[in-house]
């Protein structure tokens, strides 16, 4: 699992280049991969170049190095990754579950369920969770989430113009096989940016718990398509009221374009919108990192603590 | 490099910033006509595209154009001006 660091950094010479492959890096690494990169930098093994882009996302998210969530990346396909911790630890896991849900059963409230549930998240046009991978696995306990990541197709977004019906069903099909292969059904989604309407659908689609959009954005080509293969007919006259999946919308406060996103996403699916103050990007996430919050309230998020509002200094729009 | 040659690279570059987003036309058309007018502020990137942006800038002339360098930039024409005034090889 060794991620060859020097072989993909052989030959770069200029700043540029060294960005282009931290870029990339940024988008695939898990947090264990990111602490074995730390070791070499520590033992003069790795460019300089590397240190300063390891050093900046040390700084980011403190425990990535030294305490690395075990997730393990698995392949499943070009757009599609699975991580998950590895198998022995699994059993281990399922194991100390399976006593608690035994303690649960003698009347003892445990609040553990005896699956874990699945993060299902749609990355933004940057095929990333508007940031670096390894520090969004790092605020994931890898013993609460399996984790499967979805990008956009290499040369475009989710779907295809005048495809967008064809391939949003073989996306939610090819989900679908995924997760039953995984025996999964307890499924929380999630997109930032362009990945908002695909996890939207997927939470309908999926039965999921919750849905959280994070500055996402939901086209007029979109809504007839969702309807369809939701098979709920969704209108804004009429927003989708089931008591399933629970929706939230993040945006920064200030953002004109992803305010406006989040209200018309909520007139056709009702549920909640949470404003973050003084943000005026399309990344609150990294506001909340440089907070030096992420890693303490972003499970906290995931997992439907959607009263995070105070914490997050976030009020309901 | 002709000065159509010049803003097809600074058209491809925020791109590139805009992961490959198509630009609007309006904002393409603006670039077309006056690189001046364009204020690098007002193309709202953050941290992450103004690297693919010089990424771009650097993979399409070989010029080095790094973030650091855009502090002192206050408009695209600036930017084209750093790039005409880079020595050739």
């Amino acid at each position: 699992m060794t991620l060859d660091y020097l072989a993909a950094a052989r030959g770069l010479r200029t700043q540029n280049q060294f960005n282009r492959l931290h870029i990339d890096l940024g988008r695939i690494i898990t947090p264990l991969e990111f602490s074995d990169l730390v070791a070499q930098d520590r033992d003069g093994k790795l460019p300089s170049q590397a240190g300063s882009w390891l050093h900046h996302l040390q700084h980011s998210s403190p425990t990535l190095a030294n305490a690395p969530q075990p997730y393990v990346a698995t392949t499943i396909s070009e757009r599609m990754t699975w991580y998950s911790i590895p198998q022995e630890k699994r059993y281990i896991s399922t194991m100390l579950t399976q006593r608690l849900t035994q303690s649960d059963s003698r009347g003892l409230n445990v609040g553990i369920k005896s699956q874990k549930p699945v993060l299902i998240a749609f990355c933004g046009m940057a095929n990333r969770i508007m940031l670096p991978l390894p520090i969004v696995l790092q605020a994931l306990p890898a013993f609460e989430w399996d984790i499967l990541k979805i990008t956009r197709t290499p040369n475009g977004g989710y779907f295809r113009p005048g495809s967008e019906t064809k391939d949003m069903e073989d996306l939610m099909i090819e989900i679908r096989r995924v997760l039953d292969r995984m025996d999964k059904s307890d499924i929380t989604c999630i997109g930032t940016s362009g990945g908002g309407s695909p996890a939207l659908l997927a939470a309908l689609r999926l039965n999921a718990r919750r849905c959280i959009s994070i500055c996402g954005n939901l086209s007029d080509a979109c809504i007839p398509i969702i309807s369809e293969l939701s098979g709920q007919p969704i209108r804004s006259e009429d927003p989708h009221n089931g008591s399933s999946p629970e929706i939230l919308y993040l945006h920064g406060e200030h953002h004109d374009t992803d305010r406006k996103n989040a209200q018309k996403m909520r007139s056709f699916f009702n549920g909640k919108i949470m404003s973050i103050p003084n943000v005026s990007g399309h990344n609150p996430l990294n506001t909340i990192l440089k907070q030096g919050r992420f890693n303490s309230e972003f499970n906290a998020l995931m997992h439907g603590s959607l009263n995070l509002s105070e914490k997050w200094n976030g009020r309901d729009a | 490099m002709t000065s159509q040659g010049m803003e097809l690279i600074l058209i491809e570059a925020i791109t590139a910033g805009k992961h490959n987003f198509p630009l609007n036309d309006q904002l393409a058309s603006a670039i077309l006509q006056d690189a001046n007018e364009i204020k690098l502020s007002g193309l709202n990137f953050d941290s992450l595209a103004w690297m693919e942006f010089c990424i771009s800038i650097e993979l399409n002339t070989g010029v080095e154009l790094t973030p650091d360098h855009l502090e002192k930039f206050e408009t695209l024409a600036d930017v084209a001006a750093w790039i005409k005034s880079w020595p050739e090889s």
